[in-house]
């Protein structure tokens, strides 16, 4: 699924909402390390079942992952399954290791990213991939 | 489910991030496509799921 497009085909007639969206994509990844959310952007893609492949869904026991990167697709599989009950120990363990500011900028880029995932999926779904 | 904070107070996103994502949701509210009693039902229950206190 091309998200970029698909956004673009249905926000058409409200050219004010894909602009500004396009502004937040563009600030989420200017705000988190690349690598990073490029990770836990394939890793909702795969929870979300719109992933061409499966590529990091055995992050746990992989060695090619950070302490850091791992934190953070922990995070980020609680967040896409139960936003509501991220426990206390997950959302820690990344702020210890990416900092408040860190961890502040990592939610709100994850918000941004996942937002853009789940939209262009329900779109897709429900309207077609273009009108 | 109430949460307590868990960044220290008046921390927020960078600027650069939260302004856009400020301006985005603000764009979304002003569509008015859906009825106000459907959208504010949306809000409330997106609220509830964040544990937003909003």
């Amino acid at each position: 699924m091309d998200v970029p497009a698909v956004l673009a085909t249905h926000l058409a007639d409200h050219r004010d909402v894909l602009e500004q969206l396009d502004l937040a994509h563009d600030a989420a990844w200017n705000s988190v390390d690349t690598r990073l959310l490029q990770l836990c952007q394939q890793r909702i893609r795969e929870l979300l079942g719109s992933a061409d492949q499966l590529t990091v869904h055995d992050w746990y026991s992989s060695p090619h992952y950070t302490d850091t990167e791992k934190a953070c697709l922990a995070f980020t599989e609680q967040y896409i399954v139960d936003v509501a009950n991220l426990d206390d120990t997950t959302v820690r363990t990344v702020g210890t290791l990416l900092g408040d500011q860190g961890l502040a900028d990592f939610v709100s880029a994850l918000l941004v990213v996942e937002q853009r995932e789940r939209i262009a999926l329900a779109w897709a779904t429900l309207f077609g991939e273009s009108e | 489910m109430t949460h307590q904070p868990r960044i220290a107070p008046k921390t927020f996103a960078n600027v650069e991030l939260r302004q856009p994502l400020g301006d985005w949701q603000a764009a979304v509210v002003r569509m008015t496509s859906l009825d106000p009693v459907t959208t504010e039902l949306v809000r409330m229950r997106c609220a509830h799921m964040h544990d937003c206190k909003t």
